[in-house]
């Protein structure tokens, strides 16, 4: 089955690049964009730490690990699954999921590869790679092989929940017809993971960790690269990631017999 | 009778679609904002300072920032781009209607709502919520000028939005673009961080574009750090000409490339 899946995405992949390189301005538009987007934070940070030496105990090469891998995490999310979950409501309203369901492989896969991209936030991933590898190596502590390893891990299961995040958005579209703007949400939504948790307090705190959790998304991987591992957020990040997946699954199956029922 | 009636529920969906693209914009300036404070709150709790300004003139530079930004906003570009590309805008070709007009008005007929909207239910909340926080205007004439220059700025927010839409007669990509100049306005525009905090170059760059007095210059009006108002009304006015007459000159060759794509 996973080399079955491998070779789906593979054809995917390639047939979704070759449609991206029809348009070349396109290409370069996007880059610039990212270019500029990414931009942003760097500089509001770097504006921030002329005047302070830490925030919430983050250092100005930590927040640049934290501001590259959601970067990262973005490209990531691009390649796999961000646009085509966003699609799921187009899908469903224009009916071409009733081709998908009869399809012998894994529905929510075929939704989400359908529209994998590499260039629409291309730029964004190679500058946050950067991002990542500058702010690792001006670190004023000793880096191990060990605090890699951590980080590659924890990214790892920081995909899986931003996966599950977006699939629980998207699955609205189920019920409620119109949900694209739900991306548009998203997007902010992973911009804010680029602050440290540590300024959250009262209820902001709690609605950023257990109702959108994007307060461990970026920065319990970075800590871990940074040298400041915390296990608690670890933890947390673990137990949320196990339940909005789990949560995220149920909801679609009832989306999917919600869909049945609705068309008989 | 009917046909004003189908006239009517298109309206109305369009006047759905824009609300609906408002009530977006306005939940991730809710939560962009809200980061903001938290932010500011932390910095400042660890003894740290940004730039020349204290607590309360950054979390009230903020707080305005939101409110005016909130008003200054418009998104009719997202519509215009969709009507070129998807070809709705041959149907103002038969309609004895100036094209420009016609769009200022569906702006500021909403922007009435939206005003409302932001002022009574955001701005009074927060600024009663981080009363203790928030400083007066510098002075009542200071007010004054903040609130005729934020009445500018909406124009030349919609002048400028109007300019953006015309990218689509020339780009496929136009909602990448719009999207690319959001977030320079918006930088610009002193959303992110007040302007005179920035690297000096890029000071430099923003005083070339008419995106400060967006909602950065009006805030910087209430706050009493720009006491030259004669030149903050020149510079407004200066930008909405130009920018007038560049719109109506590009808009006309936008339509003399529409219609050679047409024939």
């Amino acid at each position: 089955m996973f080399t079955r899946i491998l070779k789906i995405y593979g054809l995917f992949l390639a047939q979704n690049i070759k449609k991206e390189m029809m348009y070349r301005t396109s290409f370069f538009i996007l880059i610039v964009i990212d270019f500029i987007a990414i931009s942003v934070p760097v500089i509001f940070f770097q504006v921030l730490f002329s005047d302070v030496d830490t925030i919430g105990g983050w250092g100005f090469p930590a927040i640049l690990i934290l501001v590259g891998s959601v970067s990262f995490l973005r490209e990531m999310a691009y390649l796999t699954f961000r646009e085509g979950l966003g699609a799921l409501g187009e899908q469903i309203r224009t009916g071409r999921f009733d081709v998908l369901l009869t399809k012998p492989f894994p529905t929510q896969l075929l939704v989400a590869f359908r529209e994998i991209s590499l260039v629409e936030s291309l730029g964004e991933g190679v500058v946050g790679f950067l991002l990542i590898v500058y702010g690792f190596t001006h670190l004023e502590i000793d880096v191990s092989l060990l605090h890699v390893a951590a980080y590659v891990l924890l990214l790892f299961v920081s995909f899986i929940l931003y996966y599950s995040i977006v699939l629980l958005i998207n699955t609205v579209a189920f019920w409620i017809v119109r949900a694209e703007s739900l991306g548009a949400l998203m997007w902010t939504f992973m911009e804010m993971a680029r602050y440290p948790r540590e300024i959250l307090r009262g209820i902001g705190k709690i609605f950023f960790t257990f109702v959108i959790p994007i307060s461990l998304v970026a920065t319990v991987p970075s800590a871990a690269l940074a040298g400041n591992i915390k296990p608690d957020q670890v933890a947390l990040l673990l137990f949320l990631t196990v339940a909005f997946f789990i949560l995220a699954t149920f909801v679609w199956k009832k989306g999917i017999q919600h869909y049945n029922s609705a068309s008989s | 009778m009917k046909k004003y009636l189908a006239l009517f529920r298109t309206s109305w969906q369009v006047a759905l679609t824009y609300r609906a693209s408002f009530l977006m914009f306005f939940v991730v300036s809710v939560i962009q904002t809200v980061f903001l404070l938290y932010l500011w709150f932390a910095i400042y709790d660890q003894g740290g300072k940004i730039g020349d300004y204290n607590f309360q003139e950054i979390l009230t530079y903020y707080l305005l920032q939101f409110v005016l930004n909130g008003i200054v906003s418009t998104f009719i570009s997202w519509d215009i781009i969709t009507e070129i590309k998807e070809g709705g805008f041959s149907n103002y070709f038969l309609k004895p209607i100036d094209y420009f007009r016609w769009q200022a008005t569906i702006n500021y007929a909403s922007k009435i709502v939206e005003i409302l909207f932001i002022i009574v239910g955001v701005g009074i909340a927060s600024f009663f919520l981080f009363r203790e926080f928030v400083l007066p205007p510098a002075s009542g004439l200071m007010l004054f000028h903040m609130v005729i220059l934020t009445l500018l700025a909406t124009l030349l927010s919609f002048i400028l939005e109007f300019l953006i839409g015309m990218a689509a007669f020339w780009i496929t990509e136009a909602f990448s673009f719009k999207f690319l100049t959001m977030t320079i306005t918006r930088f610009f525009a002193g959303n992110i961080l007040p302007l005179s905090l920035l690297p000096v170059p890029l000071i430099v760059a923003s005083q070339f574009t008419p995106f400060p007095y967006l909602s950065y210059v009006p805030v910087q009006i209430y706050l009493g750090r720009i006491t030259d108002i004669g030149s903050a009304y020149i510079g407004i006015v200066f930008w909405i000409i130009l920018l007038y007459f560049t719109a109506r000159w590009v808009y006309r060759m936008g339509i003399k490339k529409y219609e050679a794509v047409g024939s």
